[in-house]
């Protein structure tokens, strides 16, 4: 059944062809929105607050002016965690094990914390002290968007996320 | 309580291809379906990999094995490569160059996880993901309304994300100049270029393709795309704007409103 799929896909495109056919050039509908520096999960798009939902095509933003921070202040949801010191599996990465602990303090994930980072390679190094800091500031930012995966992540992010993940499990009331 | 209870949940990771590969299945499963799909995964890796000598993939750019002795699967990934790259009027190709080895790992890995997508579905998995390095194949997920929350990682801000998705049975991927793409080449010279793509679609195998040829592209959002019917993308340009198509409206998460003291 399963190898039927890619002839069915092609099928798709060539009716695609047909179909969306009747509509102008493609870049006459394009949305276009500023993108800021440091923007946040709660904040994706739009340092204006323009969501994108709501942007009206072929509309283009302003040059964001400053980037808001507005998640520090965001209340998370009461409660969420139990509070104390949870600790993520570790997990095989090209560049070694990987694993976290999460802390929570009065509900809230108050720290990220690596117990194992590869580290016995130059490049092990380079790709983890990149991906640390990164990892720290989304979950500390991310905990009341609750972000389930990332794409385009890298492959060090990737093990920390899973090791994150059964932390934020373990954390979770 | 017997010894092969179906589990749940299920999270693992496993290296395959050179990257993690994360199973999660919230459904209650037999463990042994995440075993064939890893066994799955390590046999494309041996099939397809470009570093290994005895691939398939290398015996036949040693010209050791003909087309037509290599495993269905190979031919199947190389067929639907150059309809790939008429498709895509050439950004996507298996070739850098003439002169160079074909090298299809721009659509290997995402073909892949369709495939354990599908092994997962047979053992009567509904709410899972697969996430192969960033590119992703969700199926119904944990979240309000059965979907994943999926951040789109921000190009060169790396603590933050450029999008955030709600996703649920939809395949994304996203190639950007942080990642190992050797596979990524070329790039208009004019405009801004850009500093990530992204694609949402049915199946993850064309939306990696995709995704690696509009930043092979570089123009932004080009008219090959309308082509691909079911696939949409959200890319960001070299002079740090987002674009989206507009079916990827549908996808977007919105920021959340201003703080209302009334607000529910």
């Amino acid at each position: 059944m399963r190898r039927a799929l890619p002839v069915l896909g092609l099928t798709a495109a060539g009716l695609s062809l047909v179909l969306r056919f009747h509509s102008s050039p493609a870049t006459a509908h394009h949305v276009t929105a500023p993108i800021a520096a440091g923007l946040r999960p709660t904040t994706p798009l739009g340092p204006d607050g323009t969501a994108p939902t709501t942007a009206p095509p072929t509309t283009t933003g302003t040059v964001p002016g400053g980037s808001p921070a507005p998640s520090t202040t965001a209340p998370p949801a009461s409660g969420a965690f139990k509070n104390g010191t949870f600790a993520g599996s570790a997990v095989d990465t090209r560049y070694g094990p990987v694993q976290v602990q999460v802390i929570v303090t009065g509900g809230r994930i108050t720290d990220v914390q690596e117990l194992q980072a590869p580290s016995d390679r130059n490049r092990s190094v380079e790709i983890n002290s990149q991906a640390a800091p990164l990892l720290r500031d989304e979950v500390l930012t991310a905990q009341s968007a609750t972000i389930d995966l990332v794409s385009g992540a890298t492959v060090t992010w990737e093990g920390y996320q899973v090791s994150l993940q059964a932390a934020l499990d373990a954390a979770k009331r | 309580m017997t010894a092969v209870a179906p589990e749940a949940p299920i999270r693992r990771v496993e290296r395959v291809m050179g990257t993690a590969f994360g199973i999660t299945v919230l459904d209650p499963i037999e463990p042994a379906a995440v075993d064939e799909a890893y066994d799955w995964l390590r046999w494309v890796d041996a099939t397809f990999s470009t570093y290994e000598p005895g691939s398939e993939i290398s015996r036949l750019r040693r010209g050791e094995l003909g087309l037509d002795d290599t495993s269905p699967e190979v031919r199947e990934v190389l067929n639907r490569c150059a309809e790939l790259t008429e498709l895509t009027d050439g950004w996507f190709t298996i070739r850098s160059t003439p002169a160079d080895a074909l090298d299809p790992s721009g659509l290997v890995k995402g073909w892949s996880i369709d495939r354990t997508a599908t092994i997962l579905r047979m053992a009567g998995a509904t709410t899972f993901s697969v996430n192969g390095g960033g590119d992703i194949v969700c199926g119904l997920g944990p979240g309000p309304g059965g979907v994943w929350r999926v951040g789109v990682r921000h190009p060169d801000e790396s603590g933050s994300l450029a999008a955030v998705l709600d996703l649920r049975d939809r395949a994304i991927a996203t190639s950007g100049t942080y990642e190992r793409g050797d596979h990524i080449w070329g790039g208009r010279s004019a405009g801004p270029g850009l500093l990530s793509a992204t694609v949402v679609g049915p199946e993850l195998g064309t939306a990696d393709a995709l995704a690696t040829a509009l930043f092979a592209d570089g123009s932004g959002l080009p008219t090959w795309l309308e082509r691909f019917g079911g696939y949409d993308a959200l890319v960001v340009t070299g002079d740090r704007r987002v674009r989206w198509t507009p079916g990827f409206d549908q996808h977007l998460v919105p920021p959340p409103v201003s703080p209302s003291p009334t607000g529910v």
